[in-house]
């Protein structure tokens, strides 16, 4: 008995008109999608906000503040938004709270107890700056940086694109700009421009990850160009790489809306002359070879093979020659790469985009929000978006002063970030005095606590408890001590403790699992409870990392209890006890020291504040 | 027909937002308008507590599974018999179900919409396509039904074993699948063991003391991410130093050797433990991987091949059905037996082995309101093709109808929907539910 046709065929055009909604639909993944929105939700309350304050003249309550005396041009820019809109700042962080958190920020670590009890006993007045100049100039400035900038890349080493070779070639190249704190212009002008061996030459490896390997030549253009826009100009063109704006964004992306997908072609064509030749996969040795090469001629097209056409749409119609995806403006000379790479760097928003990148690592948002969604049709208070649509950018002036640092000191890194550091902005309390309203957000009136990272978490708990031991890596480099040196997400190949850990706090792979803040259950059953964690924290032999861990060596070397109970709070919290703490702690004191001890280790390890950058 | 979802008040939208959204915006949090559901009025059948789904990862050969046929592809020890109800079963594959084909419903006419691993896989989990615009948001129809069902035990209502599936995504992290390890020795994490028998007292004493110190805290978090991490430690907590949490990870040597001392038997018991205590867990996903036969299928020497992987399966799935009868729990315990897709029928391939199919495929199930002892359509005699679909809609099965078939016993209307996903769309439990479209397979039940 056969199924009759007809049915057979209502039931499939019936399904295939219901699953065809946004079949052609690029990837544009939930969790971005939901930054966006909740983004938006905040600038419109903080447009609401200001336009209330200023209706009702809420401005001098703010005064008083001690932002309105700094000589940081951050603080003058952040004061007169608060002041005029009646916003009152945080308190100051004490010195204990701006150390943890400006040597998390900075160097991904906390510090010993020594250069902690140094820092707090010091009565100095330029101790924070001072502070601050030791960190940058330390190697680990360099480490932390170098993996805030790698993430977004997201080179890891893969059997088929990069080899190990490959991914530590791109790693150097990271970790140089930070280490010898190079211009990042010409830095980026490299990264956009390189070619040839991806094992060897820096830069490469980008177009390596980002390469579509399956689909035809364009996806890969077509990918690369959303990772430059987003990358190094900090908006996001995914959308119309398969479909204009118009009837998709308006929810979204203002400008975007208003956008085409032969806007789209013009800007992925500077990549048209781009190819990318794989001469082998290696599945067990790591050992790939890729080649990224350029020719003089060629342009984009829509052209694709009918029996692979991607995941794209088809490209009716495009045959398209370059033009910046902003401005319009086209190339001089048949060098498509390298004038996409000098138009990039040279424009406005590529200086705006970097400050706004690093404001957002520091203080969680960006000026512009989120820092990698810019909506160009929402930045310009004298050309005010239309309708509901409040301004995106929260600071304008701000925002461009950070700009101009950055370009006049020749794109370098390291000094605008000083600048921000050093901001009584940056060292307002997390605590809030009086009513906290989610507007006061976009007025950065506190510091907004975040959960410590995967390797932070991991660097604070070997930090803590002095078991820091060494991580081996693949492919001959030296191994490392800190798991924010680590090069890629696969390290420590063989180490399955640490890589376990770092699971569990959601450190992602860089591929299909994001980076993930959100505690889970298990993930904190295994804080408390796994072995590889709680021996650290366990005094005298029964620790099997040996007895040089903390619990022993304040066992030891600090015979009075206060006195010890004080070492291990340093130690662990960066922070000396408070009375009633101390008070407490000393009333808890059961069984053998070393047993008090451990206990008040493994406490201090697994408590909230722990966990968090505050 | 618009109504309000009585679980998502305030206060249960608010945590969603909050894992979703994770930490930096989760600062943030504000009321927002509540999800709506929508509901076209299916009745499900609302026959089983728990359903235990065995994702035969890879792909199964119907032919040398639920949908047997005579012919030149058998090996000379098939033996394959016929049963009452239509069914028939290889008695050197399937031993042990061969005694209990009175439980067993074999649905044959059933067809997948893909022929890749990956997007099949995404599909038998979530009942959706992978569309690339939606797929970041689609859950697992395990979060689903966790979410409907909400909390009911100390264990989250949505466990998985054996690989990681696409989680709860917009629903939250409350109903994301909890992956413990199946092992003898049970879940290590869930005590505190380094103290000899004053581990437990310790413990606690410990715990105190945190909860004291971080009374401050708590009482007044510098903003919500604290707030929510600090929520976690009670939960973690409840769960440890508890018999019967402790239990459900456990199981003798004996029992690992009476299920088969793999992932799928050491997963099958800790859902039988999870259900026989009932511990509130409504799904289980346990996965069984190797049934990507390319390559010489019936080569014993083939790490996985017909036999092995049959031979487990039986081993695990019989042992299961007699313990949950024994407890009493089979009826209201729904087994699914399924891969993303069917292989290549008739004779072998050039490598002794079977590729890809989408036109047949087949789904067992056991259990929870199936009506056993039958076979819902048939194939032709090489099981290329669909000859009788078996069921009133008069088409394939697809795994959408099978997802609707398993909200049905579950007690959920497939035809709801959630407005305001994070893409601004509509989630449809089933996409293209209705009288004419996707729907549950009522002669699952009987």
């Amino acid at each position: 008995m056969k199924l009759p046709l007809l049915i057979l065929l209502i039931a499939a055009t019936g399904t295939i008109g219901l699953r065809a909604q946004d079949l052609a639909c690029p990837a544009y993944p939930a969790s971005v999608r939901t930054e966006s929105e909740t983004s938006l939700d905040l600038d419109r309350q903080f447009a609401a906000y200001s336009a209330t304050a200023r209706r009702l003249h809420f401005a001098n309550v703010a005064q008083s503040s001690r932002l309105s005396g700094s000589g940081n041009f951050i603080d003058q820019f952040t004061y007169k938004k608060m002041a005029a809109d009646g916003v009152l700042p945080a308190p100051s962080t004490n010195d204990a709270e701006f150390l943890r958190r400006v040597s998390l920020d900075l160097t991904g670590r906390i510090p010993a107890p020594e250069q902690a009890a140094a820092f707090l006993g010091a009565a100095d007045a330029g101790k924070r700056a001072q502070l601050i100049e030791d960190l940058l100039a330390s190697p680990a400035y360099a480490d932390q940086l170098t993996l805030f900038l790698a993430n977004r890349f997201k080179v890891t080493r893969q059997y088929d694109t990069i080899s190990t070779r490959g991914r530590d070639t791109f790693y150097n190249f990271v970790h140089d700009l930070f280490a010898k704190d190079l211009p990042y212009d010409a830095w980026t002008r490299q990264l956009i421009t390189a070619a040839g061996d991806v094992d060897t030459e820096p830069g490469t490896q980008f177009f390596a990850r980002w390469m579509d390997l399956a689909g035809p030549v364009q996806d890969s253009w077509d990918d690369i160009t959303e990772k430059i826009t987003t990358g190094f100009l900090g908006y996001k063109v995914e959308c119309i790489s398969c479909h204009n704006g118009r009837g998709h964004l308006e929810k979204i992306n203002l400008h975007l809306s208003r956008r085409t997908r032969s806007d789209f072609w013009r800007m992925s064509a500077f990549l048209s002359r781009t190819n990318f030749v794989r001469v082998s996969t290696d599945p067990i040795g790591f050992r790939p070879r890729t080649i990224v090469v350029d020719r003089n001629y060629g342009t984009y097209s829509g052209s694709v093979p009918p029996n692979n056409p991607g995941c794209r749409p088809a490209r009716a119609n495009a045959v398209v020659t370059p033009a910046l995806f902003t401005s319009g403006a086209e190339p001089a000379t048949g060098n498509w790469r390298g004038e996409l790479a000098n138009m990039v760097t040279g424009d406005r928003q590529f200086a705006r985009a970097a400050a706004n990148y690093l404001w957002s690592y520091f203080f969680g948002y960006g000026i512009v929000d989120p820092a990698d969604g810019w909506d160009l049709a929402r930045l310009d208070p004298a050309n005010p978006p239309p309708g509901d649509w409040p301004l995106q950018n929260s600071n304008p002036q701000l925002l461009d002063a950070l700009a101009d640092f950055l370009i006049n000191n020749g794109y370098q890194l390291k000094p605008l970030i000083r600048q921000i550091v050093n901001s009584e902005t940056y060292q307002l309390s997390s605590r809030y005095d009086g009513q906290w309203k989610p507007a006061y957000t976009r007025y950065f009136a506190r510091y907004q606590a975040r959960r410590l990272s995967a390797e932070q978490m991991y660097d604070a708990l070997t930090t803590a408890t002095h078991t820091e031991q060494p991580m081996a890596l693949i492919g001959g480099r030296n191994a490392v001590w800190y798991a924010n040196q680590l090069p890629d997400p696969t390290e420590p190949f063989s180490d399955g403790r640490v890589t376990t850990f770092l699971q569990q706090f959601g450190r992602g792979d860089w591929w299909t699992v994001d980076r993930v803040s959100a505690p889970s259950i298990l993930g904190l059953l295994y804080m408390m409870n796994d072995s590889n964690n709680v021996y650290r924290t366990l005094g005298l032999s029964t620790a099997s990392v040996g007895i040089t861990n903390r619990v022993h060596e304040i066992d030891v070397n600090f015979p009075d209890d206060s006195a010890a109970i004080q070492r291990m709070f340093l130690a662990t919290l960066t922070r000396y006890p408070t009375d009633p703490e101390l008070q407490l702690l000393l009333s808890r004191r059961v069984g053998p020291r070393y047993q008090w001890l451990s206990d008040l280790q493994w406490v201090l390890v697994n408590k909230l504040d722990f966990a968090f950058n505050y | 027909m618009l109504r309000r979802i009585h679980n998502c008040g305030g206060h249960e939208h608010l945590n969603r937002r909050h894992f979703l959204f994770g930490a930096a915006s989760a600062a943030l949090l504000t009321p927002h308008a509540d999800a709506q559901i929508v509901a076209t009025g299916a009745r499900p059948r609302n026959t089983a507590k728990t359903c235990i789904f065995i994702n035969m990862n890879g792909g199964p050969s119907h032919l040398d599974t639920f949908d047997p046929k005579e012919g030149p592809w058998n090996p000379a020890d098939a033996r394959i018999q016929q049963y009452t109800g239509g069914l028939a079963l290889s008695k050197t594959y399937f031993p042990r179900l061969s005694n209990l084909t009175s439980d067993l419903l074999a649905l044959r006419s059933c067809s997948s919409w893909e022929a890749a691993h990956e997007r099949g896989q995404f599909y038998v989990q979530t009942g959706h396509s992978q569309n690339p615009a939606l797929a970041a948001e689609t859950p697992h129809i395990g979060a689903v039904i966790g979410y409907e069902r909400g909390f009911n035990g100390l264990l989250p209502p949505f466990l998985s074993f054996n690989q990681n599936l696409q989680g709860a995504t917009f629903l939250g992290g409350p109903y994301m699948p909890m992956s413990p390890p199946a092992a003898r020795t049970g879940v290590a994490a869930l005590t505190h063991n380094y103290f000899g028998t004053a581990s437990q007292q310790r413990f606690e004493e410990r715990f105190k003391l945190l909860q004291d110190l971080d009374a401050g805290i708590r009482t007044a978090p510098p903003n919500d991410v604290v707030a929510a991490y600090a929520g976690y430690y009670g939960r973690a907590k409840q769960m440890m130093y508890n018999t019967a949490v402790d239990n459900t990870f456990k199981f003798s040597v004996e029992e690992e050797n009476r299920y088969g001392s793999n992932n799928l038997g050491r997963a099958l018991l800790v859902a039988r433990n999870a259900i026989v205590g009932k511990m509130g867990v409504a799904f289980i996903s346990v996965t069984h991987t190797g049934w990507d036969t390319h390559v010489g299928q019936f080569d014993r020497a083939q790490a996985n091949n017909i036999y092995t992987l049959t031979n487990d399966l039986d081993r695990a799935v019989s042992n299961l059905v007699d313990d949950l009868r024994a407890s009493g729990d089979l009826a209201s315990t729904l087994i699914v037996m399924m891969g993303e897709f069917g292989r290549t029928p008739g004779v072998l391939t050039s490598r002794g082995g079977r590729d890809h199919y989408r036109a047949a495929m087949n789904v067992a199930m056991i259990g929870g309101g199936v009506k056993g002892g039958r076979v819902i359509g048939q194939t032709n005699a090489d099981g290329s093709n669909i000859t009788d679909a078996g069921w009133d809609a008069q088409r394939a099965i697809y795994p959408d109808d099978i997802a609707a078939t398993i909200y049905s016993a579950m007690g959920v209307d497939w035809t709801k929907s959630i407005d305001d996903t994070p893409s601004g769309r509509r989630y449809y439990y089933v996409n293209g539910a209705g009288a004419a479209g996707f729907r549950a397979v009522e002669e699952v039940f009987g």
